[in-house]
């Protein structure tokens, strides 16, 4: 039975974005309506049509996590590796990597990313001697010689759930598990699949959330064309206005944001800081052709409506939505359609903001990002505004906070999340009683 | 306590059928389909075989007004088993509120395509800039995507309920149907698409699992026999492909629309080994732990179980490490047990195997007979257990464990059961 039995406790927070590293200066950053937007220079981005995004120039995963830990990991996978120290160490729950013991049998392990490959890189220079003259690839050449031109390590580095395989190894988590591929919505899943098996004692701590490489140059070539992200260069910081009369589509941002979720009793006995209990979980998808959204956003209603069921809480108790915030034309209109639906007379009320204009979209961090700042909120009493929304466009009327963030303690957040093909995912946050 | 769980209908695209009832029977008669591989030109490679569906065209069997565009080949077997798992069950979109199905698959993303990559080197060797490329299509960027297949089994249904996209490698069906079983177990949906769809055989997974030593070498000449579970002449896997679904609907909601009911699903358990990227510990821990953890989920005992459908890769560290996983399970029950591989048959389907091994232990419970483990030539005497072989064997089956083990260390055990109306060990 939802809600009954065992609470879980989000006790442990891992942000890497463009806004900084660790949770401390993102919210900070957040908070101060900074910006982590920029020209994308980890290469020339001439042949994207989308030149911008949240990059992370100065990240440095050995701060995090040893050189062989770092051997047969790509950018999103250290990304994550490093978050789940941060989130670990935040939780000031002893590991492997601090002199403590691994974290066995009664620790889980939920992840959602949208991995595709190993490092590009090596791999591209290394193929140039299967390359005819005629500029053919010669496919039996690389067969018989395969053993000299593929990078040894890239097929093992390119394992989608790799970055499981990564934390489950260096801290000696050995409990439930499973890996969830997609957009934010993937990340969101993790969370919520990682919730309900500490809630039903499947595992007694989880580390759960999403991480994604987006602004690599691979990433973006399948992201470029999609017709989400805007075209708008000359704006720079001002590019990526969610609900906005004049936006034009996301950007991408690198970066993970993963929580450490504990059940609550036993975090009470530890003395852990506890940032906001995960009351609700509910998930949907809109049954249309991607990548088109349903314009009733019907699968985000249902998600929100079956996160506030489980969580036993009624729309008028929310003080604060983390929303998706696409900044898309249809995206952002459907996902205020959603919300008014799901949340009916409470639909004015509630404060709606979105970190993605300051972070860049963190495409299967996206939606365990929008957790993270849901249960910062929670913990601060403070509700960040949306960047970038200055002519609030009146198809995505809600109570957009704007300009500035508000004080407003909130007792209760919704974080919300969204896919490519059409999936939603809502998590409910409350404040520790 | 928990709504139970019923599987309704069953859907398969498989190297040895194109439909679910002719996939068992092939099981069971033993017949392999594995042969040469030919979705890629093999010339110059080690390994030359795989286990491939055949003649199988989608828009044959499903209507295009379902939305079939930007589907690649692993998409089109899912899709295709999905449409009949619906039609045997029965469930169309009207059968319940669309809030109240979901989709729940395992799957892998696309590979990068050869030339583009070789076209990239090109442009870089011409521009002189080791970081210049070429963008691809808004279409190719569709189908890159594993969920594209699982979208398109939700329009059938017109599904607004959960939706979720398992990427576990060779353990992702099992996650699947084991998350599907959940989000009925605790009020997220009513019914649940569940399963998996893959097709590795490509240039790259050939090459490298190859260059890894996973993949036989050694039976290119003799492809039927080359997948060898628990044989003392395996030598490594041989890939295979395809979509197998089922439906999975909670218990009260099927018996009020009267249901036909296969199985009831009745645990789900998962580990990690954080041990090697692609071995298993010999001593079987991480398995150990996901049969342990399914098994006790039924609230069944060890030696409440008939029948062990293995993830038998035919791999010499999987087949050894399992078995002393299920030996330190099963203590002396482990001689009693019925053991068997169906990728002795198919090949491996991958992130698609779980779910052909839960389409086997359905057709066992329901039907008494336990498909065999073909190749059985030479029995590994470290092993030392009935692994079924080479010819089926009659068998009363009440409950069967399903393994799926994959490359990172994640682990699944499900556990079905013939469905009881008392439901007497619940």
């Amino acid at each position: 039975m939802s809600g009954s039995g065992r609470q879980v406790v989000v006790s442990g927070i891992g942000l890497l974005t463009a806004l900084g590293e660790g949770h401390e200066a993102n919210w900070k950053a957040l908070v101060a309506g900074e910006s982590g937007i920029g020209p994308l220079r980890a290469y020339d981005p001439q042949p994207l049509q989308t030149r911008l995004g949240g990059e992370m120039p100065d990240f440095d995963a050995t701060r995090y996590a040893t050189r062989r830990q770092l051997r047969t990991v790509n950018r999103g996978d250290s990304l994550a590796l490093s978050a789940a120290r941060l989130a670990l160490d935040d939780a000031g729950l002893p590991h492997k990597m601090d002199g403590g013991d691994e974290l066995g049998y009664r620790t889980g392990l939920y992840l959602g990313g949208n991995k595709s490959l190993g490092r590009m890189e090596q791999l591209i220079e290394e193929l140039k001697v299967i390359r005819r003259p005629d500029g053919t690839a010669d496919l039996a050449h690389l067969a018989r010689h395969g053993d000299v031109i593929m990078p040894p390590l890239f097929f093992v580095e390119g394992l989608p759930s790799g970055a499981v395989f990564n934390i489950s190894q260096t801290y000696g988590i050995r409990g439930s598990s499973t890996f969830f591929a997609g957009y934010a919505d993937a990340g969101a899943n993790a969370i919520g699949r990682a919730m309900r098996a500490v809630r039903r004692g499947d595992a007694d701590v989880a580390i759960a959330g999403g991480y994604d490489d987006a602004t690599s140059w691979w990433s973006m070539t399948l992201l470029d064309r999609l017709g989400i992200l805007t075209t708008r260069n000359d704006l720079g910081k001002e590019a990526y206005r969610p609900y906005d009369r004049d936006r034009s589509g996301g950007l991408p941002g690198e970066g993970a944001a993963l929580l450490v979720l504990e059940e609550k009793q036993a975090a009470l006995r530890r003395g852990a800081r506890i940032y906001a209990e995960l009351t609700g979980y509910g998930a949907g998808h809109d049954a249309r052709t991607p990548p088109a959204a349903d314009p009733e956003g019907r699968g985000l209603a249902r998600a929100v409506r079956r996160s506030l069921e489980d969580a036993r809480l009624d729309a008028g108790d929310l003080g604060y939505i983390a929303s998706d915030g696409s900044g898309t034309r249809s995206g952002d209109e459907s996902e205020a359609v959603a919300l008014r639906t799901a949340l009916g007379a409470a639909a004015p009320t509630v404060p709606v903001s979105t970190p993605k204009p300051q972070t860049g979209h963190l495409v299967g961090g996206g939606g365990a990002l929008n957790a993270a700042v849901a249960a910062l909120a929670l913990h601060h009493g403070t509700v960040p505004a949306t960047l970038n929304l200055d002519r609030p466009d009146p198809a995505c009327a809600l109570d957009h906070v704007r300009g500035a963030a508000r004080e407003t303690r909130p007792a209760h957040a919704v974080a919300l999340a969204r896919g490519i093909e059409g999936q939603a995912v809502a998590l409910t946050l409350s404040r520790p009683a | 306590m928990s709504r139970r769980v019923v599987i309704t209908g069953v859907g398969a695209v498989t190297p040895v059928g194109n439909d679910a009832p002719s996939t068992w029977e092939a099981l069971v008669e033993g017949r392999s389909g594995v042969g040469r591989l030919t979705t890629i030109d093999t010339t110059g490679f080690d390994v030359t075989i795989a286990g491939e569906v055949k003649d199988y065209r989608l828009r044959d069997e499903v209507p295009a007004s379902v939305g079939l565009r930007h589907l690649l080949r692993p998409g089109t077997f899912g899709v295709g088993a999905a449409w009949e798992a619906l039609r045997d069950a029965g469930v169309d979109k009207d059968t319940y509120d669309g809030a109240d199905m979901g989709v729940a698959m395992g799957a892998c993303i696309d590979r990068p395509d050869l030339q583009w990559l070789v076209d990239v080197g090109a442009l870089r060797d011409r521009t002189g800039r080791d970081d210049a490329f070429i963008p691809y299509a808004p279409s190719g960027a569709l189908e890159y995507s594993q969920n594209i297949a699982s979208a398109a089994m939700a329009r059938m249904l017109d599904a607004s309920g959960p939706m979720l996209g398992v990427s576990t490698a060779c353990s992702a069906s099992g996650h699947a149907v084991g998350e599907a079983f959940r989000s009925i177990q605790e009020g997220d949906a009513t019914l649940m698409l569940a399963g998996g769809y893959d097709s590795l055989t490509t240039w790259l997974d050939v090459l490298c699992f190859g260059l890894l030593g996973a993949l036989t070498k050694e039976y290119n000449d003799d492809p039927q026999r080359g997948s060898r579970p628990f044989d003392d002449k395996r030598s490594g896997f041989v890939l295979g492909e395809g979509g197998v679904v089922l439906v999975l609907e909670e218990l009260e909601a099927a018996r009020a629309r009267g249901a036909h009911i296969l199985a009831e699903v009745l645990g789900y358990g998962t580990s990690l080994n954080a041990w090697r990227m692609t071995d298993s510990p010999p001593d079987g821990s991480g398995a150990i732990e996901s049969i342990e953890a399914s098994i006790t989920d039924a609230g069944l005992e060890p030696g409440d179980i008939d029948y062990v459908v293995a993830h038998g890769t035919s791999t010499p560290g999987n087949d050894l490490s399992e078995t002393t996983a299920i030996k330190k399970v099963f203590g002396d029950a482990a001689e009693q047990l019925v053991i068997s591989s169906p990728k002795s048959m198919t090949g491996h389907l991958t992130a698609a195997s779980a779910a052909l091994s839960l389409l086997t232990a359905i057709g066992a419970i329901n039907n008494g007979v336990v498909p065999p483990t073909i190749n059985q030539e030479t029995p590994d005497r470290r092993l030392g257990l009935d692994f079924v072989p080479n010819t089926a064997r009659k068998r009363d089956v009440r409950h069967a464990l399903v393994n799926a083990f994959a490359f990172g260390g994640t682990n699944v055990g499900l556990v079905v059961g013939r469905y009881e109306e008392d439901g007497a060990k619940r």
